[in-house]
């Protein structure tokens, strides 16, 4: 189990080191990021300097080693614009991406595994039908038309929330909700999904045939067995999560992360992408690492034969 | 066969006794995409207290079907639509889903065909022998544990006090069917229904099984209607055999009764296809033709395609299960004739 | 207790009881949801192919005495049946000529993916060894990174033209294809109709192009289904954000996008574009999930 462990950290690190490498070599592709940041006619000689300055000078692979290097030391760049430390531009904005992101994840979770249990143990019925419909309809809708359209009614005509901003509470509703009934949606179904597969199991009729009352089947019998593959899924939604995340933010105006990128994305700021774009790839390849460690908890196939492949 | 023998002479008071369990005209249909379909047909079934009924019929005979309807543990698209379960004075059929839930596993215990699919895939065994114990006879973690260490020893499980935190994956075919049985008898029930026990099985396990049945059953003082699709098992191990076909019993008889003189002529042809000792045959003969899908059931007799000895009266009714000795019923409108 | 049997009549063949099943009446509404969800597509199709032919004014034909006017049905005038923007450019003119790229790059986007995403599933799974190794890591790569996030900054910093755009569109869920067509070969190539034809001396390519492929595509194209709608959403958003289809080009995120900013003056704007998509993605789930019902059960 350690060694299986060990293989899937040192993994992970090496598809992270292909992430920074190709995201840095990508985004040098585009030419000269000076011309981005000063007016056209801006004389040689300064720009020249902030060449020198900025350490974009050099050759493309020995700004790489720098990069890597510096990397490696915790350093991660100034910003072009501000010319502050990337580091401290991004970590300003994480505690709200958190905020809003933690909140969606843990609501989505909680809500898209109970409304797929109970589609699941209602198979075929009118509340199966429901759910599942709501929830196609859930991840068809394009995220920030849905944002558009709760602002437009609970904002603009009702106006009960605020459209924009994170100074309370109640800015936290739309963008979570937004964000929420989507992941919700598609949790829902594979949740639905996994646990239809386990409850036409055998093993669900020994526990009938045992006495097991309907309740302590569903909770002690098929949810441990539909975890093993939902928490996957689970995971896997993450990545969704952060990248929807950048565009509700930027429709709420929410001061987190993601709108930071976008508004770096659109000034080329090359240390604030860069290192936001690390930030994101580590939290999903860590994401995925623990959940093939949560597998071995869930599954007591898996710790023995040590592989699940 | 020398068990049958030993059960001969109390045959004609267990006759007049009630049973233990009775099942009285049961129908089961099925809900399918196209339409419903009767799988069980009005089917007739008894044993006594003490007694192995041995219930035998070729796959989709509806032999497990009728057991699994008694007890409540059809598919969502099983439905009885007639017919009485009797278990100890009680209708089965008519008893809440609780009251059920609080029967099962307790005073009825099931054994089901593939125990490596039968066993939850993330529980320990010891985890799944103790919830029977904690649900029907309110033990306590630890006594429970105790109690399920123990039922491991009985059911011939080695090293018990260790394979007790070990999951199904760890056992092999006849560990996990042993394990299955110490799960069904954990709170010594009436009756054990045990569904094809040994057909997913290794032939050298399988005579292990059935011999760990017959003590159990002894020990216990239990009924036990073992569900087969072969007549060897029912031979060693039956005391009373119903006969399935096509959704219907067919044939009722002790099992000496029934090997030395079968009175359907599906039963008959069944025998005949048997390898005897006690008696030469110039070769085995195979019925012709194959048992009709539930779809195709007609109301008169569904052997009569494949029956040499049929007339006009065959079809259209159905054959009366008619009672010919005090043990002994058959649905067949010519029955064999004792040679 | 047996006589009871005696008195049923003779029907002979019994016939099934007519009630319908749960499943039948699930199957019949799942119909009339499927036709729907087809009817749809065809039209959205038709205006994407003909729309030209309907279309009131060019899309970019400005008229600044009209702005902000509403569509018909909240109180506008008949001349802009969906009402204008903020140019006084006719929406109706601006969503079918929307429709028309938002089709042309979700479908162009999705069989670059799928063709892509495929021939390298396929490639790994014939040679085996570091080559589909290396094919693995980069699907780890690819799952590393949400792809919007990716698009976004490849579009920021490489530049943005309609090529580009649909090459960044075609490359999302090109794992998907890999992963399946790998696997699926990787099967294949264990059966025994591929191991005799093999035996028989045919070439690799034949192998493939004649015995492998046909078995595979049905699954293929159930993904493809699949896929479509999540490639029409990502130019939707790309455009939405200001990253993807440009003026004086449009599609219907684009339009959006310029609705958003309008929102409280003139909701239709945005309210148009994205109900079009919303019912565009909609039906596209249905009829996939129909289809991998149909098909394909093994998918998940």
């Amino acid at each position: 189990m350690t060694r299986y462990i060990l293989i899937k950290i040192l993994r992970s690190l090496f598809t992270l080191w292909i992430v920074v490498t190709a995201v840095f070599f990508v985004l040098r592709a585009s030419g000269d990021p000076l011309y981005s940041v000063f007016s056209l006619g801006t004389p040689e000689a300064t720009l020249d300097v902030f060449r020198v300055k900025w350490g974009i000078d050099k050759s493309m692979f020995e700004q790489y080693i720098i990069y890597f290097g510096d990397i490696l030391r915790g350093d991660f760049g100034t910003s072009f614009f501000d010319g502050r430390q990337a580091w401290d531009i991004v970590m300003e904005r994480i505690p709200k991406t958190l905020l809003l992101g933690g909140t969606t994840f843990s609501l989505s979770v909680i809500i898209g595994v109970a409304l797929g249990a109970v589609a699941a143990l209602n198979h075929g019925t009118f509340w199966d039908r429901g759910i599942m419909t709501a929830s196609v309809a859930s991840f068809s809708m394009p995220s920030y038309f849905l944002a558009l359209l709760l602002i437009l009614f609970f904002s603009l005509y009702l106006r009960w929330l605020p459209t924009a901003g994170a100074s309370t509470w109640w800015h936290l509703i739309l963008p979570s909700v937004t964000l929420g009934l989507t992941l919700s949606g598609s949790i829902a179904r594979f949740t639905r999904s996994a646990m239809l597969e386990v409850l036409r199991q055998p093993y669900m009729r020994t526990a009938r045939a045992k006495g097991a009352p309907r309740r302590r089947q569903v909770i002690w019998h098929a949810l441990p067995n539909a975890a093993i593959p939902t928490v996957t899924v689970i995971g896997f939604q993450l990545g969704w999560l952060i990248g929807g995340s950048v565009v509700i933010e930027t429709v709420f105006s929410w001061p987190g992360a993601g709108r930071l990128f976008i508004t770096a994305v659109g000034v080329r700021d090359f240390a604030v992408v860069q290192l936001f774009i690390l930030m994101v790839a580590s939290t999903v390849i860590t994401a995925n690492l623990l959940v093939d460690i949560l597998y071995g908890y869930l599954d007591p196939r898996i710790s023995v034969t040590g592989d699940s492949k | 066969m020398s068990n049958a023998t030993t059960s001969q002479s109390s045959e004609a008071q267990v006759a007049t006794d009630t049973p233990l369990f009775e099942i009285r005209d049961l129908s089961v249909v099925f809900d399918t995409p196209d339409g419903t379909v009767q799988v069980v047909d009005s089917v007739d079934l008894k044993v006594s207290a003490g007694r192995t009924l041995g219930l035998v019929g070729e796959s989709g005979s509806g032999k497990s079907v009728t057991c699994l309807a008694a007890l409540g543990l059809l598919a969502a698209r099983g439905r009885v639509t007639s017919g009485q379960v009797m278990f100890n004075g009680r209708d089965l059929l008519k008893i809440s889903e609780e009251e059920m839930a609080k029967l099962r596993g307790c005073e009825v215990a099931m054994v089901f065909q593939d125990p490596m699919v039968s066993l939850n895939p993330v529980k320990t065994i010891g985890w799944q022998i103790s919830e029977s114990l904690c649900l029907h006879q309110g033990l306590s973690q630890g006594g429970a544990k105790k109690r399920a260490i123990e039922l491991l020893d009985m059911v011939g499980i080695p090293n018990s006090k260790n394979r007790y935190g070990e999951y199904p994956h760890q056992f092999s075919g006849g560990m996990s069917q042993r394990a299955m049985i110490a799960m069904a008898i954990a709170c010594q029930p009436k009756l054990l229904i045990a569904d094809e026990p040994t057909t997913a099985l290794d032939v050298t396990i399988q005579a292990q099984i059935l011999e760990l049945l017959s003590d159990l059953k002894k020990e216990l003082d239990m009924a036990l209607i073992l569900i087969t699709h072969d007549l060897g098992v029912i031979a060693e191990a039956a005391d009373d055999v119903a006969v399935m076909y096509a959704g219907r019993v067919v044939e009722e008889a002790p099992v000496l009764e029934l090997f030395d003189a079968p009175l359907h002529q599906y039963t008959l042809g069944l025998l005949s296809s048997l390898p005897r000792i006690d008696r030469t045959v110039e070769r085995l003969s195979a019925i012709e033709g194959a048992a009709p899908p539930p779809q195709e059931f007609v109301t008169g007799c569904r052997f009569e395609a494949r029956c040499g000895h049929c007339d006009d009266t065959c079809s259209g009714t159905r054959p009366p299960f008619t009672k010919i000795s005090a043990t002994r019923r058959v649905a067949c409108m010519h029955p064999v004739k004792s040679t | 207790m047996s006589l009871q049997h005696e008195t049923t009549p003779a029907t002979g063949q019994m016939t099934p009881t007519r009630q319908p099943s749960l499943i039948k009446r699930w199957g019949l509404s799942g119909e009339w949801l499927v036709s729907s969800a087809l009817i749809y597509i065809g039209f959205v199709l038709f205006v994407a192919v003909f729309g030209f032919l309907f279309q009131p004014y060019p899309h970019t034909q400005t008229d600044l005495f009209n702005q902000l006017a509403p569509p018909v049905f909240m109180g506008g005038s008949w001349t802009n049946i969906l009402g204008t923007d903020n140019l006084g450019r006719d929406v109706l003119s601006r969503l079918i000529k929307g429709v028309q790229l938002s089709v042309l790059i979700g479908v162009i986007g999705t069989a670059i993916g799928a063709v892509l995403g495929s021939f390298l599933g396929i490639v790994a799974a014939h040679f085996r060894g570091w080559i589909e190794e290396v094919l693995m890591m980069l699907v780890d790569v690819q799952v590393s990174l949400p792809f919007i996030i990716f698009a976004l900054a490849v579009l920021a910093f490489v530049g943005n033209s309609l090529t580009i755009l649909i090459i960044v569109v075609g490359i999302d869920g090109w794992e998907r294809y890999a992963r399946l067509s790998r696997s699926m070969v990787l099967s294949a190539n264990q059966k025994d109709y591929v191991l005799a034809v093999r035996s028989l001396g045919l070439s690799n390519f034949k192998i493939y192009h004649r015995h492998v492929l046909p078995n595979i595509m049905g699954t293929l194209i159930v993904q493809a289904t699949i896929n479509l709608p999540g490639v029409i959403l990502l130019e939707s958003t790309l455009s939405f954000l200001g990253l993807g289809v440009q003026e004086p080009m449009t599609s219907l995120g684009q339009i959006l996008g310029v609705g958003r900013d309008y929102l409280i003056l003139a909701p239709w704007i945005a309210v148009a574009p994205g109900m079009v998509i919303f019912f565009l993605t909609l039906s596209i789930a249905i009829v996939g999930d129909w289809l991998r019902d149909r098909l394909d059960p093994t998918l998940k």
